[in-house]
C-alpha cells in the first residue's frame, strides 16, 4: 500500500506530489525520508513502473520534463494507482486513456488553443483478459520482428582461468498486428535454457507441456522473455594482460586477439579499466584503436574490430608515485564488444507461427550479442 | 566578433528550448498566476476552465495553499468535458478534507455520474467520491461502492474494490462488516484484475478474517496466476496465511527441517505484548504427519492483555489432526504458485518462493533455486534485496545452494553491502567439491583494491576452513603461504625500503602479501588504509590462529614460522593475536615448549615499545607460560614474567597497569608457592569478575564473529570454583588455572541467524518490525479442534503443568495464564478454592464485579526458606475496571501447599489516589513511585526475605508473563525553558518560554506558552505585549484584547493562530513577570513573533515543541492495547535507541534493598524523561518480575521487557496517540537499549515524535 508519491528534483525540492490516502502526508516527510531512506519492495518496484512510464510518455525523465508536462504526470499517477493499489500500469492501455505528448498534439494546442489529452472512452482492454493489448487495432503494414538479444556475463580470474561464463539473454517482440493474434514461438533448443522469466502475456500452460511460447502481443516493442544459460565454455575473445612492476614503474602490456569464431565480425571491441590509486602518470600506446586515459585515470582503449593481419596489443608504462617500488592494487578489466547477429548461448529460433489473422504479416528475425559484465581480472 | 557569436548561440538555444516546451504546459508551470484563475474557472469554454485548473494544479505541485478556491472549483464538477473533470477530482481529491462542507456539494454530481452510461465517468466518480475522504459521506459512498461492485464493467467493479479500503480508512468499524461482506462478493469476480485489488482491499480491511477465504480458496488459487503482478503478491501471501492457519506448516518442507519456522514463530515480537513459545517436543510426533501440531505461536491481534481464551491446548489438537499426506489446499496452492517462479516481477517470485519454501515437500523444495538466482541478474538497484533474501535461504539450507556457488563470484561493480553478503553465502555454501574453486576466487578477492573487502575475503577463507575441517590444511597452506612469503620478502624489502635501491620486488617476492606486510611495517603512521591494510593483516594471522584451533596436529610446523616472522609484524593487532597464540599453546607439542622461554624474553625486550594490545596479551601470555610450565624451567620464567609484570605496573596505560597489578597478585602462588591470605571474599569475588571479564583475549582483537559463547558458562564456573574452595586456601592459585587454561572453541554467529520474517518481505531487509508487516498467523487458528473456553479455567493448567516449557518462552498469548515452572502441580481444587477464597474481597475492593486475589499467608510463606535453584512462578493479573495488578511470584517447590496468595505490588492509578493492598488491607499512599519508594512497601514485597508468593489467578484478565504491572500516576516534571529573546539582542529585555502543561483556556486546540520576562536592562520597558509576528494580525486593531482576538479569526488554517498576550504595562529594571501565549499550531514550522515594547517591535522565532501538541488521554491497559491493535500496521512506527541514565552502580551489600528497586528508578527515570517532553499520560508501567530475583550481583541484566505505556491525543484532531518503550537487549552498565513505539493516526505527527522521543531518552 503506498500513501503518497513524490516527486523531487535534483536540489530535493517537491516537484509533484499525490496522495492517495485521507490522511495526506506532509510535505516534510521528504526530509525525514532523506535522513533515513530504505527502500520498501513493492513500492520500489511500482515506483520503476511509474518511472519507465513516464520516461515513456516524456521521451526522458528529468525535472524540466516532469514541470512542463506536469498535468500529463498527474493525470497520470491518477490512473495508475487508486486507494495506495496499482490500477492500470500498462502502458499500452494507459496511452489509450491519456495521449502521450507529440508534436502534433503540442502544435495543435498552440494553434487551436488547447486539446484535450484525456480521452472519453474507457479502453476495452480494461475489460478484456487480455489486458496488455488493446482491442480493434490496425496496421497497414502487418509485421513482427523478434530479436535475441543476449548479454555475456564472464569472469577470467588472475591465473587466467575462465571462472564463469554465461548468457543472459532476452527475447524482443516488436508486434504490428492487427485484430487479436494468436503467435507461438518455438526453439530448436529449448533445453538449453537455465531459466526464464516471462511476461505477462506468455501462457504458462504449453510451456511446461512442449516448451512452447503462445502467447497474444501486446502491440508494439516488448520484452517478451528473459532466459540465462548458463557455464558456457567458450568466449568469443580472448584478453592477456601482464603487468609488471619494478622501481616506481609499471609495464603494461594487454594482447588482445578472437579465441572462437563467431562466424560473424566481433564490433566495437572496447577495454575499460581504472588505475590503481598508486598510479601518478601513464604512458599507453596502442597497435590500434585509441587509448583514452580521463582525469580520474579511467582508462579506455577502443579497438573496434580486430584487424586480420595483426593482434591489437597495447603497451606502455605506468609511473607509481613516489614511494611506492611497485604495484600493490591490481584493477579489473572489463570488456566490451558487440557481435551482431549471432546468438552466443546458441539458442535457436525454430519457427513462429500466426493464428487467428485474415492474413500474411512479414516476420523477421535477428539476434545480437553483446558483453556485459566481462571481466578479467589482472 | 567572438561575443557576438556567443550570444547568437545562446539566443539559438533558447529558442530551441522554447520550441521544445512549446506546447506543452511549461508556461503553467513557470508562471501559474499570469492570468486571473477566479475568472477563468468561471469562464463558458471548458478549454479556459482547463487553463485555470492547470494553473491551480501547478500552484499545488509548488506547494502553494489554493485551497481557497474550493468553491468555483467544486461547481465544475458537473462539467460535461471529461479533462475538466479529471482535473477537478484531481484538485477535489486533495483539499476535500480541508473544506469539508464545500465539497458536500459535489455529492450530488458524483450520484449523478455513478449512473452515467459511460464505465469511464462511473469509475471516477466513484474514485473521486471515495477519495474525498470526508465523514458525512460513508454511508453515501457505502452505497455507491455497493452499487459499483455489481457494475457490468471490469474496470468499474475493480474501482470499487480499490474503493473499499479508502471507505474502511474514513471510518473504522463502522461498516466493517458490510465491507467484508462486500469483499467478498468481489472475491466471487470473474475478473482477474478485480481480483487483485480485492485482495488488497482484504489485506487492509480484514487481513485475519482467514475465514473468508475458505470458501474461495481453490477458485482464488486458479485466478492467482492471471491476476496482474501487483495483486499477485497480495494474494500469494493471503493464501498462504490461509493454508498456515488452516493446515499448520507443512512438516516436510525445507523450511520446517531446517528449523527455520521454529525461529519464524519463536522470535517474532520484540515487544511484551505477545510472546509465544515454541514446543519442540510436540513437533517431533509421527513422521508422516506433514503438519506440526502444538505451536502456540502468536497471531497478531491476540495482544497480551486482551485475550480471553484459552491457548488451543497442543498436545489435544495435535491428536485430533488427521494423519494426512499434503493436504489438497496445500497441494494447490504450490502448484498454483509455481509457474509464478516465471514472472518478471521480481516480488512475485519472492513471494511465491517463500511459499514453496514453507510448505513444499523437501525434494521439491529445489525447484525455488534457478528463480532465485536468475533474480541477481534483475535491476542493479534491487539485487541487495535478493541477496538479503538469498542469504536466508541459504543459510538455513546451504545443500539447495551448493550447485550454484558460481552465482555469488564477486563483480567488480558489485557494492560493498553486496559483496558482504556473497562472501558469507560463499563460506557457506563452500562443499568439498566445490571448495577449491572457491578458495582460488577467494584468493582472487584478497588482491582487491578494496583492503576491506580484501579483508573480508581472509575471514571468509577463515570461516570455510572451520566449516569443512577437511580442506583447513589447504587454507592454512595457503595462508602460511602468503604470510612466509611475505616474511621472506619483507626482510628483503627492508632492506631495499632503507636503501632505497631500485630491485624489483615482484619478480624476486611474488605476492601481494608482501606489500600488505610492507605497508603494515613502515606506513603504519598514514591514515584509514593503513588500517584497512591492518586488518587485512589481521584477518589472516585470525584465520590461521582458527584453524589451528581445530587442528593441533599441524601447530608446530605453522606456528613455528609464524612466531619467527613476529619480528616482522607490526600491527598491534595481528601480533597480539600471536601472542596470545603463544600464551595459549606454551605447553602442547615439543618444539614449542623450549622456545618459549626464550621467546617470553624477546617478546620481554619489545614489550615498551608494543602496542596497548600486545602489551596486554604479552601480560596474559606471560601469566599462562608461567601456569603451566615445567618445574624445571619455572624459575628462570618466573624471573622473565615478574620483570614483564614489573614493566606492566609502570607503564602508561591504566589498563595495562591494572592488569599487570592483577595478576600479579594472582600469580604470586605461582612465583612463591604460598597461598595469598589477608584478602577479603568481596574483593576476591571483584578479581573474579575483573579477570573473567578481562581474560577472553581473542575478542578484543575485533572478530566480533568469533565472540566467546562460554563467558556465562565461565561465570558460573567461575563461582563454583569460589564457593567449593577455601577462601584462605588455594583459591586464587585455582582461580588463575581455571582462567588461563585453554579455550573452548568459539562459536561461529551467522549474520543470517538472527531474527526471522517472511522471506521477501521489508522487514526481513531492515531487520526489525517494518510498519505494515503481517506475521504468519497461528498454525491452527482456523482448525475446529481450537476452541476458546473462557469457563474451563483450571483444564490448560493441568496439562501445561504436564509440558515442560522453558521460563524464558512460558507464555502463551492465548492462555490466561501458564504455569512456566515444569516440577509442581497445580490441583484443581486447590485452585478453585483459592479463587473463590479470595473472591468477596477483591469485590470490596476494587468494587469491581470481577474477582481479585488476597492473600492472608504472608507469614507463611515468608518463614520458608529462600531456596536459591527454585524457579519462579510467574502471573499476571490485572483487573479491567481497576487497573489493579498483582504480581505473583513463587520461588520454592512447595507452592501447592500453599493456599493462597499475595499480590506483590497492588498499585491502583485512578485519579484519587494509590492503594497498597497488605495484608488484605488497603493503604492509601501517595501519587507517585517516588512516594511508593518512601513508604518502604515496595522494598518489602520486592526484598529477598520474601522468599515465596503464592500464583495468584484471575478467571478473566490475567495473563501470563513474567510480567507485573504498576500503574503510576503523572510525574511531575519541571518545564524546561527555551530562550525566545536573548537580552544582548533585546536591548536587555530577555524573554524564556516554556510549554505550560494546562489545557489552554482559550480552546482545547492551543497550547498554553508559558513567557517569562525579565528586565536585565538599567530602564524600565513599557507596554510589553507579544502577538504573532504576522502580516495577517492587521496594524489596524493592534489593541485587540485577547477575548475577542480569540473569536477564531479565519487565518488561513496551516498557519497557527495566537492569541497575543496581555500587555504588561510596566516592567522595571531587574523586574521579572510571566504571560501566558495561547498558541494553536497546524504545523511544526517555528512560529514568527513579535515582541512589542519601548515602541519597538523584536522579531522572534518559537520553536514548536512537539510533545506540548498532545494532551494526556487517560486510559487503562485495556482501552490501550485495544486502541493500539486499531491503530497498528502502517500507523506504528518504531525505532530503537539507547536509553543512557546514570545508574548508580550498588556495589554495598546494605543497598539490597535499593538494587531491587533498581527497576523502579529505572522506570520512573524514563517516564519522567518522556513526561517532562511529551505531555502524555502515563497508562501502565510493566516490571518483568523475574528478572529482579535472579541474580544479586549482577543487576544489569534484569531490566530487560520493562515496558511503559503512554498515552495522549492531539490537539488539533483529537487523534489518539499511543507510546510504548520497551527496554529490551542486553545491557551495559548505563546504556539501555530501548525501543519505543508509537501509534498514531498522524503520520507526520507520530514519525516527528518518535523522533522527538528518540532524541529524548538517547539524550544524556
Amino acid at each position: 500500500m503506498m500513501q503518497c508519491i513524490f516527486l523531487l528534483s535534483d536540489t530535493g525540492e517537491v516537484m509533484l506530489e499525490k496522495q492517495w490516502m485521507g490522511q495526506q502526508v506532509d510535505r516534510s516527510i521528504c526530509v525525514w525520508f532523506w535522513e533515513q531512506a530504505f527502500p520498501a519492495r513493492d513500492s520500489y518496484k511500482f515506483l520503476c513502473r511509474v518511472a519507465n512510464v513516464l520516461s515513456d510518455y516524456l521521451g526522458g525523465l528529468n525535472e524540466d520534463l516532469i514541470k512542463d508536462n506536469f498535468v500529463i504526470v498527474y493525470q497520470l499517477l491518477d490512473e495508475m494507482m487508486d486507494s495506495g493499489f496499482p490500477l492500470t500500469t500498462e502502458p499500452n492501455i494507459l496511452k489509450e486513456m491519456i495521449t502521450p505528448p507529440n508534436i502534433v498534439s503540442r502544435m495543435l494546442s498552440v494553434v487551436t488553443g488547447g486539446s484535450s489529452t484525456v480521452n472519453n472512452i474507457l479502453p476495452g482492454a480494461t475489460s478484456s483478459n487480455v489486458p496488455w493489448r488493446a482491442s480493434d487495432l490496425k496496421h497497414v503494414n502487418n509485421e513482427v520482428y523478434v530479436d535475441l538479444v543476449e548479454e555475456i556475463d564472464a569472469t577470467v580470474n588472475r591465473d587466467g582461468f575462465l571462472v564463469k561464463c554465461e548468457v543472459y539473454g532476452e527475447v524482443h517482440v516488436n508486434s504490428r498486428l492487427s485484430g487479436v493474434p494468436e503467435l507461438t514461438l518455438s526453439f530448436s533448443n529449448p533445453s538449453i535454457l537455465n531459466d526464464i522469466r516471462f511476461h505477462p502475456c506468455v501462457r504458462f500452460r504449453p510451456w511446461e507441456a512442449h516448451q512452447v511460447l503462445s502467447f497474444v502481443p501486446p502491440d508494439g516493442a516488448f520484452k517478451l522473455m528473459s532466459y540465462r544459460v548458463k557455464k558456457l565454455k567458450n568466449t568469443p575473445i580472448y584478453v592477456r594482460p601482464q603487468l609488471s612492476s619494478d622501481a616506481g614503474v609499471c609495464q603494461v602490456n594487454i594482447l588482445v586477439g578472437m579465441r572462437n569464431d563467431p562466424g560473424k565480425p566481433i564490433d566495437s571491441i572496447a577495454l575499460k579499466f581504472t588505475f590503481p590509486q598508486s598510479v601518478v602518470s601513464s604512458d599507453l600506446t596502442a597497435n590500434h584503436g585509441s587509448v583514452d586515459v580521463l582525469t580520474h585515470k579511467a582508462c579506455t582503449w577502443s579497438i573496434g574490430r580486430i584487424p586480420k593481419d595483426k593482434a591489437p596489443c597495447l603497451t606502455g608504462t605506468l609511473t607509481l608515485e613516489s614511494g611506492q617500488d611497485c604495484l600493490r592494487e591490481f584493477p579489473t578489466i572489463l570488456v566490451g564488444f558487440k557481435i551482431m547477429g549471432v546468438a552466443m548461448s546458441g539458442l535457436k529460433i525454430d519457427k513462429l507461427d500466426l493464428q487467428n489473422l485474415g492474413y500474411r504479416p512479414y516476420k523477421g528475425f535477428r539476434a545480437l550479442t553483446q558483453a556485459a559484465c566481462y571481466e578479467i581480472r589482472i | 566578433m567572438l561575443p557576438q557569436f556567443a550570444e547568437t548561440a545562446a539566443s539559438f538555444s533558447r529558442a530551441s528550448t522554447l520550441m521544445l516546451r512549446m506546447g506543452t504546459d511549461a508556461h503553467l508551470y513557470d508562471d501559474p498566476q499570469d492570468a486571473n484563475i477566479n475568472s477563468l474557472l468561471d469562464s463558458k469554454f471548458d478549454s479556459e476552465k482547463v487553463e485555470a485548473l492547470k494553473r491551480l494544479l501547478a500552484l499545488m505541485s509548488q506547494g502553494c495553499d489554493v485551497s481557497n478556491f474550493f468553491p468555483q472549483v467544486v461547481k465544475n464538477v458537473a462539467s460535461q468535458s471529461l479533462e475538466v473533470k479529471k482535473l477537478v477530482y484531481i484538485y477535489l481529491v486533495h483539499y476535500a478534507e480541508r473544506r469539508p462542507d464545500e465539497a458536500l456539494l459535489s455529492i450530488n454530481s458524483f450520484q449523478k455520474d455513478l449512473s452515467d452510461l459511460n464505465p469511464l465517468v462511473r469509475a471516477w466518480a466513484l474514485r473521486a467520491m471515495s477519495g474525498i475522504h470526508v465523514h458525512v459521506v460513508a454511508p453515501l459512498v457505502l452505497m455507491a461502492v455497493t452499487k459499483c461492485s455489481r457494475d457490468p464493467s471490469p474496470y468499474v467493479r475493480r474501482c470499487a474494490a480499490n474503493a473499499i479500503p479508502k471507505l474502511y480508512d474514513l471510518d473504522r468499524e463502522q461498516n466493517n462488516n458490510a465491507l467484508e461482506e462486500l469483499i467478498g462478493l468481489l472475491f466471487n469476480d470473474n475478473s482477474a484484475g478485480v481480483i487483485g485489488a480485492t485482495a488488497a482491499a482484504f489485506n487492509s480491511v480484514c487481513p485475519n478474517n482467514l475465514s473468508l477465504i475458505g470458501s474461495k480458496f481453490k477458485r482464488l488459487c486458479e485466478t492467482l496466476p492471471d491476476v496482474e503482478e501487483w495483486g499477485q503478491i497480495i494474494l500469494i501471501e493471503i493464501l498462504l496465511r490461509y493454508v498456515v492457519a488452516k493446515h499448520g506448516i507443512s512438516k516436510i518442507s525445507a523450511a520446517y527441517n531446517s528449523g527455520y519456522t521454529k525461529r519464524l514463530f519463536i522470535e517474532r515480537e520484540t515487544s511484551d505484548c505477545s510472546l509465544e513459545h515454541w514446543n519442540g517436543n510436540k513437533g517431533q510426533n509421527k513422521e508422516e504427519k506433514n503438519i506440526f501440531p502444538g505451536s502456540d505461536t502468536i497471531d497478531q491481534q491476540s495482544r497480551l492483555l486482551e485475550t480471553t481464551s484459552l491457548n488451543s491446548d497442543s498436545s489435544k489438537s495435535s491428536d485430533a489432526i488427521p494423519i494426512i499426506d499434503l493436504d489438497n489446499d496445500v497441494k494447490l496452492l504450490l502448484q498454483c504458485t509455481s509457474p509464478l517462479f516465471w514472472s518478471q516481477n521480481s516480488g512475485v517470485v519472492l513471494a511465491a518462493a517463500g511459499v514453496h519454501w514453507l510448505m513444499a515437500p523437501m525434494k521439491e523444495v529445489k525447484r525455488i533455486v534457478k528463480p532465485l538466482l536468475f533474480l541477481l541478474r534483475s535491476s542493479y538497484d534491487s539485487q541487495y534485496v535478493v541477496l538479503a533474501n538469498l542469504a536466508t535461504f541459504v543459510g538455513e539450507m546451504p545443500s539447495l545452494f551448493e550447485q550454484n556457488f558460481e552465482d555469488f563470484f564477486i563483480r567488480s561493480s558489485d557494492t560493498y553491502h553486496m559483496r558482504a553478503i556473497k562472501l558469507e553465502i560463499l563460506s557457506i555454501v563452500a562443499t568439498e567439491s566445490s571448495i577449491h574453486t572457491i578458495l582460488q576466487e577467494l584468493q582472487d578477492y584478497v588482491r582487491d583494491p578494496d583492503r576491506k573487502f580484501a579483508a573480508d575475503a581472509v575471514a571468509a577463507i577463515g570461516k570455510c576452513a572451520k566449516r569443512l575441517p577437511t580442506v583447513a590444511l589447504t587454507c592454512l597452506k595457503g595462508l602460511l603461504a602468503l604470510v612466509r612469503k611475505s616474511s621472506v620478502s619483507l626482510e628483503g624489502s627492508h632492506s631495499l625500503a632503507s636503501e632505497k635501491t631500485g630491485e624489483s620486488m615482484k619478480e624476486k617476492f611474488p605476492g601481494i602479501k608482501a606489500a600488505h606486510l610492507f605497508r603494515a611495517d613502515f606506513m603504519l603512521t598514514d591514515g584509514d588504509k593503513d588500517d584497512s591494510e591492518a586488518s587485512v593483516l589481521t584477518q589472516t594471522i585470525l584465520a590461521i590462529k582458527t584453524i589451528l584451533q581445530q587442528n593441533p596436529d599441524e601447530l608446530e610446523k605453522v606456528f613455528v614460522p609464524l612466531i619467527r616472522s613476529l619480528d616482522l609484524i607490526n600491527v598491534p593487532t595481528a601480533r597480539a593475536i600471536i601472542i596470545w597464540m603463544v600464551g595459549e599453546y606454551s605447553s602442547t607439542g615439543t618444539v614449542l615448549p623450549k622456545i618459549v622461554p626464550t621467546l617470553l624474553q624477546y617478546l620481554a625486550a619489545c614489550f615498551p615499545t608494543e602496542g596497548l594490545e600486545s602489551k596486554l596479551q604479552i601480560l596474559n601470555c606471560a601469566a599462562k607460560v608461567i601456569l603451566h610450565c615445567e618445574a624445571s624451567c619455572k624459575k628462570a620464567i618466573s624471573l622473565v614474567v615478574n620483570y614483564v609484570l614489573d614493566l606492566g605496573r609502570c607503564d602508561l596505560s591504566y589498563d595495562v597497569r591494572d592488569r599487570a597489578r592483577m595478576l600479579k597478585q594472582l600469580l604470586a602462588h605461582s612465583f612463591s608457592g604460598v597461598g595469598v591470605d589477608g584478602e577479603n571474599e568481596a574483593s576476591q569475588t571483584y578479581a573474579v569478575e575483573q579477570i573473567i571479564s578481562l581474560a577472553d583475549l581473542p575478542q578484543c582483537s575485533g572478530v566480533e564473529s568469533e565472540r566467546s559463547e562460554d563467558n556465562s558458562e565461565r561465570h558460573v564456573f567461575g563461582k563454583t570454583i569460589f564457593q567449593q574452595h577455601d577462601p584462605h586456601g588455594n583459591l586464587v592459585s585455582a582461580i588463575a588455572k581455571y582462567i588461563f587454561s585453554p579455550k573452548l572453541d568459539p562459536v561461529l554467529h551467522s549474520t543470517t541467524k538472527q531474527r526471522l520474517f517472511l522471506p521477501g518481505s521489508l522487514s526481513h531487509i531492515v531487520q526489525h518490525t517494518a510498519p505494515g508487516y503481517r506475521p504468519l498467523p497461528k498454525p491452527f487458528s482456523l482448525s475446529e479442534t481450537c476452541i476458546p473456553c473462557d469457563a474451563e479455567v483450571c483444564q490448560p493448567i493441568e496439562s501445561r503443568s504436564k509440558t515442560r516449557v522453558d521460563d524464558h518462552d512460558s507464555s502463551g498469548d492465548d492462555t490466561d495464564y501458564i504455569y512456566s515452572s515444569t516440577d509442581r502441580s497445580f490441583s484443581e481444587g486447590s485452585l478453585q478454592s483459592h479463587i473463590s477464597g479470595s473472591d468477596p474481597e477483591n469485590d470490596r475492593l476494587s468494587d469491581s464485579e470481577s474477582p481479585e486475589f488476597e492473600t492472608k499467608t504472608k507469614d507463611k510463606w515468608k518463614s520458608s526458606p529462600n531456596s536459591s535453584n527454585a524457579k519462579s512462578v510467574k502471573s499476571k493479573i490485572l483487573d479491567s475496571n481497576t487497573k489493579m495488578i498483582g504480581n505473583i511470584k513463587s520461588k520454592s517447590k512447595e507452592v501447592d501447599e500453599r493456599h493462597t496468595a499475595e499480590p506483590l505490588i497492588f498499585l491502583s492509578d485512578s485519579e484519587h489516589g494509590k492503594e497498597i493492598v497488605e495484608d488484605g488491607s488497603c493503604v492509601p499512599v501517595g501519587s507517585d513511585c517516588l512516594q511508593l519508594m518512601r513508604e518502604d512497601a515496595l522494598e518489602s514485597w520486592l526484598g529477598p526475605e520474601v522468599p515465596i508468593s503464592r500464583p495468584v489467578l484471575h478467571t478473566e484478565e490475567s495473563v501470563p508473563s513474567g510480567y507485573a504491572s504498576l500503574s503510576i500516576g503523572a510525574l511531575d516534571a519541571e518545564l524546561r525553558k527555551h530562550t525566545l529573546l536573548d537580552f544582548t539582542n533585546g536591548d536587555g529585555m530577555n524573554v524564556m518560554y516554556a510549554f505550560s502543561k494546562e489545557c489552554s483556556s482559550y480552546s482545547s486546540e492551543s497550547v498554553c506558552v508559558r513567557l517569562f520576562f525579565e528586565n536585565r536592562s538599567l530602564v524600565a520597558f513599557t507596554k510589553i505585549i507579544v502577538r504573532a509576528d504576522d502580516s495577517i494580525v492587521s496594524p489596524s486593531e493592534p489593541e485587540l484584547p485577547p477575548t475577542q482576538a480569540h473569536g477564531r479569526t479565519a487565518v488561513s488554517p496551516d498557519s497557527p493562530t495566537v492569541i497575543p498576550t496581555q500587555e504588561i504595562p510596566f516592567l522595571e529594571a531587574g523586574e521579572t513577570t510571566q504571560r501566558d501565549l495561547h498558541v494553536c499550531f497546524h504545523q511544526l514550522t517555528p512560529l514568527k513573533l513579535g515582541i512589542h515594547f519601548n515602541n519597538k517591535c523584536y522579531s522572534v522565532r518559537l520553536m514548536p515543541e512537539i510533545g506540548a501538541l498532545l494532551r494526556p488521554l487517560s486510559m487503562n491497559l485495556i482501552e490501550f492495547t485495544a486502541k493500539e491493535s486499531q491503530i497498528s500496521g502502517m500507523l506504528e512506527y518504531s525505532r530503537r535507541c539507547t536509553f543512557r541514565e546514570r545508574l548508580q552502580r550498588f556495589s554495598n551489600v546494605n543497598d539490597f534493598q535499593l538494587q531491587h528497586d533498581k527497576l523502579i528508578v529505572v522506570a520512573r527515570n524514563i517516564a519522567s524523561r518522556v513526561l517532562s517532553r511529551v505531555y502524555a499520560s502515563i497508562v501502565s508501567v510493566t516490571i518483568p518480575i523475574f528478572t529482579s530475583f535472579r541474580d544479586d550481583s549482577n543487576m544489569n541484566g534484569d531490566i530487560e521487557g520493562l515496558c511503559l505505556r503512554f498515552s495522549g491525543e492531539t490537539l488539533l484532531e483529537c487523534m489518539p496517540c499511543l507510546i510504548t518503550v520497551t527496554v529490551d537487549g542486553c545491557h551495559s552498565e548505563f546504556k539501555l537499549p530501548v525501543l519505543v513505539k508509537i501509534n498514531c493516526e498522524d503520520t507526520v505527527f507520530g514519525l516527528n515524535l518518535l523522533k522527538k522521543l528518540v532524541e529524548v531518552l538517547s539524550g544524556s
